[in-house]
Parts: structure tokens; sequence; C-alpha cells
């Protein structure tokens, strides 16, 4: 979205509430438009400083330009129209889903490597066991953090306030931190058994605390750097 | 379309008639802004003063109910964004030409009427 000339114009838009791909369409258009122009008035024999400034009065001022799309709600992101949708609904279903697709691969590769499991040279090694957590472990601390990234990732794009995001991300981390996975791998003939929820209890509330606490940091800090970048 | 030396015309005479000039132009052949631009202006013979810039909103609005279609083109080592109107774009021209017949029908009465009077 940056633009020689239309840069300004593209971050007002953004601020409205203008859908980023409609801006980013705007001034890649509004850019070949005024070439096209500065390259007509070149050819009739103007100098190049006064081709470019002709051009762009051609064009319209930012002001009407701002105008020509702002008065078409049309053209607004769904996510400024509905906040509370966008940043809070849309990442929780993202999350949970992302979290059953996980826990769908993970079953579709345990059984299709059941013959090669059930050896007891892999299971006297650990490995399988030890792979196992460590994928727990990156999905349940991972995933949280990636959803939130990619909440306040849209929201920024959209030049959104944080107030919707920032309680998505806050929904995410909490759920994300209540989640549990474990795998019991009795030696056979008895069979594994792998189990996943989301709970809070008194015992767990201080793990969940930190980890909450770890995935907003980790999501947030982030986030308001960049806003205080682009405020300056 | 013309150039800033000219007045901009009036907003509220002009609400409806981007659209139907987009509209009537994009039913002859697909067309690039810069082209769509350029064709306004000789069409309406510099009648109509308005930046060249809004015709994108007015494009990108008519795209978003579905009444144009847009494609990416590389021309000249330029990418340009082509668009083409739909059936339904076809339909909505016929009704706003016959609607702007109408009511252009009625001023001019009315005008004419006021003169004479």
């Amino acid at each position: 979205m940056r633009s020689a000339h239309f840069s300004a114009l593209s971050e007002r838009l953004l601020r409205a509430g203008v859908a980023p791909k409609h801006v980013r369409r705007t001034v890649t258009e509004l850019e070949a438009h005024l070439q096209d122009i500065v390259t007509e008035l070149r050819a009739s024999g103007m100098p190049a400083t006064q081709a470019q400034a002709d051009a762009r009065a051609r064009l319209g001022s930012d002001e009407t330009l701002a105008a020509s799309v702002l008065a078409r709600p049309e053209l607004r992101s769904w996510a400024r129209k509905r906040p509370w949708a966008a940043f809070t609904i849309v990442p929780i279903v993202s999350f949970l889903a992302a979290m059953a697709l996980w826990i769908v691969a993970f079953i579709a590769v345990v059984e299709t490597l059941k013959p090669l499991l059930s050896t007891s040279l892999l299971l006297e090694r650990g490995g399988v066991r030890s792979a196992a957590e460590f994928l727990f472990g990156v999905a349940l601390w991972c995933l949280p953090v990636i959803v939130g990234a990619l909440c306040m990732w849209f929201a920024a794009a959209r030049r959104a306030g944080p107030a919707w995001p920032i309680a998505g991300v806050a929904v995410i981390a909490l759920v994300g931190a209540a989640a549990n996975m474990s795998l019991s791998w009795p030696a056979p003939p008895k069979i594994a058994q792998f189990s996943a929820g989301i709970g809070l209890s008194p015992e767990n509330a201080a793990q969940v605390a930190m980890r909450c606490s770890l995935t907003m940091s980790l999501v947030l800090v982030p986030f308001f750097l960049w806003r205080r970048r682009i405020a300056h | 379309m013309a150039p800033s030396t000219r007045s901009p015309s009036s907003p509220s005479l002009m609400a409806g008639v981007p659209e139907l000039l987009l509209l009537t132009l994009l039913a002859e052949r697909e067309m690039y802004g810069y082209e769509l631009a350029r064709a306004v202006a000789t069409l309406t013979r510099e009648a109509i003063a308005m930046g060249e810039g809004v015709l994108y909103p007015a494009l990108h609005s008519l795209e978003t109910r579905g009444l144009l279609r847009a494609r990416r083109r590389a021309v000249g080592g330029r990418m340009r964004v082509y668009y083409s109107i739909t059936a339904k774009g076809r339909r909505r021209h016929a009704a706003l030409t016959q609607e702007w017949r109408r009511i252009a029908g009625g001023v001019e009465l009315a005008l004419a009427g006021g003169a004479n009077a």
C-alpha cells in the first residue's frame, strides 16, 4: 500500500474503515492513471514538473477522492462494521477449528503409523511419547499465539481501534491456556488413549494465568510497538 | 471529466450519472480507468467536470454490486485493471437508461414550459 503520491490518502481511507483491498486497488489504479496523464501531457510538450502537477489536479484533490470513496458504504470493511464479530467470534472459532484440525491430523498420523508404533522397540526408546508431548506443547503454546497474532495483524491492517482486538486476544489466550491434551500409552495389548479438553480449576489456575499472560504479552507487545511507530 | 479549469458539476444533479455513463461505455467494450475517463470526456464533450480519480470508487462499487467484473492485465510493463459489464450490469444499464430518459424528458419539458410562461 506504499504509494509515492497517495500514501496520505491511503492512510486516511484505512483509518476511516475502508476495506484494505479497496484501498490497495484504488491507490494502484490512481498511480497508473496519474502516470497515463503525465505521459499524455508530456507527449503534448508540457515540462515534466508542470505535467505532474496538472495530472494530480485532474485526478482530484485528496479531499475529493476520499469523499468519493467514503460516500460508498459498500466499500467499508465488514470488520469495521461489526468489530465484535470480527475480533472476538471469528478468532475464537478459528482457534477452536485449528485445535480440532490439529487433533484430527495427529490421530490420522498415529492411525497410519500404527503398525510401526506397536513395536516394542519404538515404545522402549520413548521416541513416540516424546514426539507426541512435543507436538502437544507446540499446539497448546503456539496455536493461541499464532491465532492471536493473526487477529492483531488483521486489526492493524484495518487500523481498527484496540478494544475489540484486545478482548479477542484475551479470550483466545484464556481458552488456549485452559486447553489440555494428554496421551496415555501403555504397553500392548492395552490400547493408547488420547484425551483433549478445556478446563479451569483451582489446581491449574496459576498455570492458566501464567500461560494466558505469556500469550497476551507475546501478541500485544509487538502490536502496541507498531501502533506507537504508526502514531509517530 | 474535464481539466481543472472547468467548475465542478453540481453534486446533487450528478447523483447516478457516473454509474450510467460507466455502464454505457462498458456495455460497448472492456476498458480500464484512464480509457474510461478519456471516453467520458469525449462523449460528453467535457460537459461533466469531476476529478478523474472519482471514477474508481464508482467502478469498485459497481463491481461489488455484481454489475461489473474486473481483471488485471499487464500492458506495456504496466498493470492495468480492465472492467467489463456483467449480465446483471446490462439489465441495470437498460433500466437506468430508461429512467434517465424519462427524467431528462420531464425536466426538458418543464424548462421549456418555464421559458414559454
